[in-house]
């Protein structure tokens, strides 16, 4: 938990009676949302609600995209794209995105089986009327034939700050690829990994077993785990002070800071999530993982529409950090107290 | 194979590069792809380079000519965009994804689900009860076999084998009628 923010399987499906998404508006993306809904009325586990990108305002869709609970490439089917998502957000149905239906089941930790049994369960209840577009060779045949054949991405999310600042990643990237999954960074532009968040999937989709590619993903995350936590106890050692103050000041940073882009937020966030996991400053993992979707550019608008005061952007996410902060404290312990644990 | 660029996507590009008096080419990735025409069109590296890109695919003239009959999609629209228009392409451009497939995942047999309505329960999915085949069943199952080895046959330009399979699938329909 200390490493890994979340864990996802997503899996690409077709309707076998259906052309290809096209972009714009055409009649047979609202038979993909219909079939859809109609499928998932009775689903188990959970009610899911209909979201429609035509119907929801722009930073409302960002913020979905924020929460990863949509990609950002359904937001370019604006009239069509539409997202079911199951009422505790563990599931999410794309329609119309790439491929006719994108099933994603998100896990907090490490555990992609069970990612990939909800994905299943909530698939089969999808195909339970309409078939899905199946090839015996090539599979499940989707609109880019990188996804053909199980149409399965598993993924991980991790936060690796010390495999970034020892330059490690360059040479882990190229053991990675070796295997056939991909290891990149998720926020920012290009080479850069904002936050030191990088996501590890399989490349692969056709010729391996759905169980093959959800347990290599997890052998090279559980790896790549054990390396960074590594690193982070041996920094503990021989820099030990230098480690401390830069997690403290970012801390000192966020609790007083009074303006912030999107940028630095990353870097500070960064340094206090592995504060939290290192137990240097009095919050939980779990409470700085949420920040690191609420204090995104679109959460902090939402959250500035309903402040009384006016102010820009990076001023509300100052204050929303702050909120979150103050609120999710645990007193027993002040900041820096811990440092031997 | 993986893209020369940046090593760790597949590469699904095939790049020829004219610099000074030699000729190399290189494999790019759909990402590398992207970044290397956007550079091209700002001018950024046009005096190092003045390319010709192509799918590693079979001939340009060839393939430019291909259209699914299902959809209508051009494989040359395919080659711009990378996203094909339906099902039936897969089978309409059988010859140029085939390939493509292999270097992609290096493979081109699915072994992992089928779905539920064509039976075999995929491995860890509990579905206990045994489905005995009917014989209507094992006969569209044959068809399929005989199609896709026809297709195979066709696709390496064996006509006779081709044409074997052809017979063979006739008799199996007349049968299927006559019972
Ligand atoms: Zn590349
Ligand atoms: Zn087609």
């Amino acid at each position: 938990m200390s490493v890994v923010v979340s864990g996802r399987v997503r899996l690409a499906r077709n309707f076998a009676d259906l052309p290809f998404t096209t972009h714009g508006d055409n009649p047979q993306a609202q038979t993909c949302i219909d079939r859809a809904v109609d499928a998932m009325k009775e689903a188990p586990g959970g009610r899911y609600t209909l979201r429609l990108l035509k119907d929801t305002p722009p930073t409302d869709q960002l913020a979905l995209v924020e929460q990863h609970l949509i990609s950002k490439d359904l937001l370019q089917n604006h009239h069509s794209g539409a997202a079911l998502i199951r009422d505790d957000e563990q599931i999410s149905i794309m329609i119309n995105e790439e491929d006719h239906l994108r099933i994603q089941a998100i896990v907090k930790g490490l555990d992609l089986k069970t990612a990939a049994r909800e994905a299943f369960e909530a698939e089969e209840a999808l195909e339970r009327i309409h078939h899905f577009s199946f090839d015996p060779q090539l599979g499940y045949l989707t609109s880019c034939p990188t996804n053909t054949g199980t149409g399965l991405r598993a993924s991980l999310m991790l936060h690796l700050p010390m495999l970034d600042r020892f330059k490690q990643m360059g040479s882990v990237n190229q053991s990675v690829a070796k295997l056939g999954l991909t290891l990149r960074g998720i926020y920012g532009e290009g080479s850069e990994a904002l936050g030191s968040v990088y996501q590890v999937s399989n490349q692969v989709t056709l010729g391996r077993t759905e169980q093959d590619i959800v347990e290599a993903v997890t052998v090279v995350g559980k790896q790549l785990i054990a390396m960074e936590i590594k690193l982070r106890l041996k920094c503990l050692q021989t820099h030990g002070t230098e480690l401390r103050d830069t997690i403290l000041r970012s801390y000192g940073l966020m609790r007083y800071a009074v303006s912030m882009d999107e940028k630095e937020l990353m870097q500070h966030w960064s340094n206090l999530r592995l504060g939290a996991a290192l137990k240097l400053i009095p919050h939980t993992l779990e409470d700085i993982d949420k920040l690191l979707t609420t204090a995104q550019d679109a959460h902090v608008r939402q959250y500035m529409n309903r402040l009384a005061q006016s102010v820009d952007v990076k001023e509300a996410r100052c204050l929303l950090i702050q909120e979150t902060l103050t609120r999710t404290q645990k007193p027993s312990v002040s900041p820096g107290d811990a440092e031997n644990e | 194979m993986l893209c020369d660029e940046c090593g760790k996507n597949p590469a699904i590009f095939s790049v020829t590069i004219t610099s000074g008096g030699g000729v190399s080419n290189r494999h790019l990735c759909a990402e590398c792809m992207k970044k290397m025409e956007s550079s091209l069109t700002q001018g950024n590296i046009h005096s190092f380079l003045s390319s010709i890109m192509s799918m590693l695919a079979p001939s340009q003239a060839e393939t430019n000519q291909l259209k699914c009959e299902h959809c209508g999609l051009n494989y040359s629209d395919f080659e711009r965009t990378g996203r094909l228009g339906c099902a039936g392409c897969y089978q309409s451009f059988h010859k140029e994804l085939g390939p493509m497939l292999q270097r992609i995942h290096g493979s081109s047999q699915h072994v992992g689900r089928t779905p539920a309505h064509l039976q075999q329960p995929a491995p860890e999915m509990q579905q206990p009860e045994e489905h005995i085949p009917t014989q209507q069943e094992l006969n569209a199952q044959r068809m399929e076999e005989l199609r896709q080895k026809m297709d195979e046959a066709v696709a390496v330009e064996n006509f006779e084998a081709a044409a074997q399979y052809r017979d063979e699938m006739r008799a199996l329909a007349q049968e299927a009628g006559e019972t």
